[in-house]
């Protein structure tokens, strides 16, 4: 291996490694974007990657291009796709030949339901496929119901001789996601000790407070794994206004209905200030159902509404554009998720103040330019002291921030498979 | 580029839309023509001679807040751009815009973009902005003065502005000029006791102007508005600006930060006491406003040159634009009823007998000769609606038919229509 990076001598062969998400299916959302992270790191760590996406995975530039279609859609329920009828044909047709392969499973080995079976059968084709083996590993890096599911049977299906290493990372969004029980996550704990009764199938939480969860539910090691991001500071613009950023398309869970409270506070507290909030708006199918909130937002002269879709690249500018970053985020849903924009912003060297309590509380209470904010009083003051602070102190301070988290995300990350990663 | 503007006659005297005119002049290459009409008169022969015009001669039609009469023009294949004002079309229901949605938009209200931009294949939004330089800035907010235009009595008059801004007031004024200069405007007595002047119309805007100079709280004389130049105005001076909540006053003014907003039929007291603050966000609005609304005037050119070189394909004939035209300045009913039937014809065909414009108003009428209702479904239901209220009041008719079946019923009242 090579000293700097991990790289293999030439000539090695390098352990192969596939990271895998069936949700990652859209040209929004930070599931691409999560996996050329977690691509980027592993291969720096000796790996052979291979991302494997959603069929309907519609990106094709630069890094995404090489990302391999090899999963069905299991959540039209949750979040419907609309896709050309010739494209749907062929996936249809495909998704028949392999829903065939499973008659020749034994019957008490077969999948619980119909969405769970046609993920299994999609993992059976890729391990087939790509000739998968005990030597090779695979990465989940944000585990959905049917998906992991579909792995975890799979798995009990060709017994451990025949199966991967296999780490699964739960971030809280789409683990529950089905219809078909109403305790998801112990159809996922029974299925992980039918697959895996050796408990050599390793896990982790994005989040502290969720990881503590799992451990209880699972009754197995939960690690904490972030985004391993190095720390890539952009510098902060010295002119005003001073741009406060609320990263992610509009949602009422991501606090998109507090925003305008926050800024009309805001201007009520410190008049003086010159700061603009820059907004994500909803999505088109849900403006219609709150024109008059979104008008608001419109006329506020201290807001900047802006699209709900951004490309990586306007994401890019935007961080650049803002000195402060804020989520008021709902606890009811955040209280055992983190945030992606968070890690971003944090590793481009960029103050955070976000509502208290959710999935990462423990981890701000750690970094020093983030704050957990209970109250729109509170995400205000923080927000003012950073305006008072001079640019070259904000950037000095949370640049050292972005130096602890990469430290923090590289601890945790190290957890995994770690007979490669050192 | 050979461009025809099209609009009110109106606004020939207001110069309201002028500024438009004057983006469609700076583009490059362009020949611009303009039309005004009248067809608000007494007769329908304006609108009637807009639709014969051979447009082919044109690039583009703008139409400028008379939407409808984009149908013509698009319906000779000619590239159509339409401006329209959320006070005269919000309230118009899908199949009028999907009637209309053939030619390109440009918005100047964010709640008409929201709701209806998805229809057209070219749409863009824009906000206008005045130059706040053209403005004196209020400073004095020793006192607070409130000035209201009664445009409208009927929508905001000074009672309204009286409960709004109950006792916070050091002087109240009102402008005397509605819409309609016939209509007589009353002062309540019991104003007298407080500092209360009036104003009626000026032949001079300066002298409007200066008026309003002397004041900090603005109201808004109507309850929704297309742009709202009094509006905007009123937000360059860095006033405290009061305004139904309602588009555009939405659009303009976010309550609690550059303005405040009432909910129509509700007028509790509104806490004025930030009104200087409040002033001070508003002319920063204006001034941040006005730098987007230069760029965003670049950008309307752009559009005019895209959207200008799109064919245009309409699944309506000439005859049916014309109609459609007519309708709408003399029964808006039956031309929603013939929107409805426009939108039922596909795109390839083009068979002018077969055309809505057959189906539901028999030629003799399109021909503007006569008008019988009971050809077409809408004045049959008028028919059948007047029999059943007439027989409602048959003493003891309405304990009666709770044992007619319902079928039976109809089918009388149906028959009695039908000989009627």
């Amino acid at each position: 291996m090579d000293d700097e990076l991990g790289k293999c001598d030439e000539g090695e062969l390098r352990p192969r490694l596939f990271i895998a998400d069936p949700l990652c299916a859209f040209d929004f959302g930070h599931n691409a974007q999560s996996l050329v992270y977690f691509g980027d790191y592993f291969f720096d760590r000796g790996f052979d990657v291979k991302c494997l996406v959603s069929k309907f995975f519609p990106l094709q530039t630069g890094r995404y291009k090489e990302f391999k279609k090899s999963f069905h859609y299991y959540y039209h329920e949750y979040i419907p796709i609309k896709v050309g009828e010739e494209e749907n044909q062929l996936v249809r047709e495909g998704h028949e030949e392999s829903i065939k392969r499973l008659s020749k499973v034994p019957k008490d080995k077969r999948p619980f339901d119909a969405l769970e079976a046609v993920a299994t059968a999609d993992w059976l084709e890729i391990i087939q496929t790509e000739e998968l083996t005990s030597k090779d590993y695979i990465f989940y890096p944000s585990i959905d119901y049917n998906g992991w599911c579909g792995l975890l049977r799979a798995a009990f299906i060709l017994g451990p001789e025949k199966t991967p290493k296999i780490h699964g990372r739960f971030i809280g969004v789409m683990e529950n996601a089905t219809r078909s029980t109403d305790r998801p996550l112990r159809v996922i704990r029974s299925l992980l000790n039918l697959a895996d009764p050796e408990k050599k199938i390793s896990l982790s939480a994005e989040a502290p407070v969720y990881s503590s969860l799992l451990e209880k539910t699972f009754d197995r090691d939960v690690s904490v794994s972030l985004y391993p991001m190095k720390a890539s500071v952009v510098p902060i613009k010295e002119e005003e206004p001073f741009l406060v950023y609320s990263a992610g398309a509009g949602r009422e869970d991501k606090g998109f209905l507090s925003l305008l409270n926050i800024a009309g506070t805001y201007c009520k507290n410190y008049p003086d200030d010159n700061v603009v909030f820059r907004v994500q708006n909803v999505r088109e199918k849900d403006e219609k159902q709150l024109t008059h909130y979104v008008s608001q937002i419109y006329a506020a002269p201290n807001m900047e509404l802006i699209e709900a879709i951004q490309s990586d690249e306007g994401m890019a500018d935007n961080y650049a554009d803002c000195h402060f970053l804020i989520m008021p985020y709902d606890f009811e849903t955040y209280r055992l998720r983190g945030s992606a924009v968070f890690m971003e912003g944090l590793t481009k060297g960029r103050p955070f103040a976000i509502s208290a309590y959710t999935g990462f509380h423990p981890i701000v209470e750690e970094l020093d330019t983030c704050y957990n904010c209970t109250s729109i009083d509170q995400f205000c003051d923080v927000i003012h002291k950073y305006y008072k602070t001079s640019v070259v102190e904000i950037s000095k301070k949370a640049a050292s921030t972005a130096q602890e988290y990469e430290k923090l995300s590289y601890s945790g990350m190290a957890m995994i498979f770690p007979e490669i990663v050192q | 580029m050979k461009i025809l503007y099209v609009d009110h006659e109106f606004h020939k005297k207001t110069e309201s839309s002028n500024f438009f005119v004057e983006i469609l002049q700076g583009i490059d290459h362009v020949e611009l023509e303009t039309y005004y009409l009248d067809p608000d008169g007494e007769t329908l022969d304006p609108v009637d001679e807009y639709s014969s015009m051979d447009f082919s001669m044109y690039d583009l039609v703008v139409v400028w807040q008379l939407e409808i009469l984009s149908l013509p023009p698009l319906a000779q294949g000619v590239a159509t751009l339409i401006v329209p004002m959320f006070d005269g079309c919000s309230q118009q229901p899908d199949e009028y815009w999907k009637m209309i949605s053939y030619a390109s938009i440009v918005n100047f209200s964010y709640n008409l973009h929201a709701n209806r931009a998805n229809l057209f294949r070219y749409s863009k939004l824009v906000q206008f902005f005045p130059n706040p330089d053209e403005y004196t800035q209020v400073s004095d907010w020793s006192d607070l003065r409130v000035f209201l235009w009664v445009r409208r009595p009927n929508e905001v008059n000074p009672e309204h502005v009286f409960r709004l801004s109950r006792h916070g007031f050091g002087r109240l004024h009102f402008h005397l000029s509605p819409d309609n200069p016939h209509e007589k405007i009353e002062i309540p007595e019991w104003m007298s006791a407080y500092n209360v002047t009036t104003s009626s119309w000026f032949s001079d805007k300066s002298e409007l102007k200066a008026l309003m100079d002397e004041f900090n709280v603005f109201i808004c004389p109507r309850l929704t508005e297309g742009i709202g130049m009094f509006l905007v105005e009123s937000l360059a001076r860095g006033g405290c600006v009061i305004a139904n909540s309602a588009p555009t006053h939405n659009e303009y003014i976010a309550a609690g930060i550059n303005g405040h907003l009432f909910d129509f039929g509700s007028y509790s007291p509104l806490d004025l006491s930030r009104a200087e603050e409040i002033g001070k966000f508003a002319r920063l609005g204006v001034e941040r406003g006005y730098d987007r609304w230069q760029a965003q005037k670049l950008e309307i050119a752009d559009f005019v040159k895209l959207i200008a070189i799109q064919s245009v394909k309409v699944p309506y004939s000439s005859q049916d634009a014309a109609a459609a035209a007519r309708y709408y300045f003399s029964n808006m009913e039956k031309c929603r009823e013939f929107a409805r039937h426009m939108n039922h014809i596909e795109l390839e065909d083009e068979c002018s007998e077969n055309s809505p414009a057959s189906i539901c108003i028999p030629s003799e009428m399109l021909a503007g000769k006569g008008d019988n209702e009971l050809t077409n479904p809408m004045g049959r239901d008028v028919a059948v609606e007047s029999l059943r209220m007439g027989i409602n009041k048959i003493p003891g008719w309405n304990r009666v038919k709770k044992f007619v079946p319902l079928n039976i019923k109809n089918n009388v009242v149906n028959f009695l229509a039908s000989k009627q």
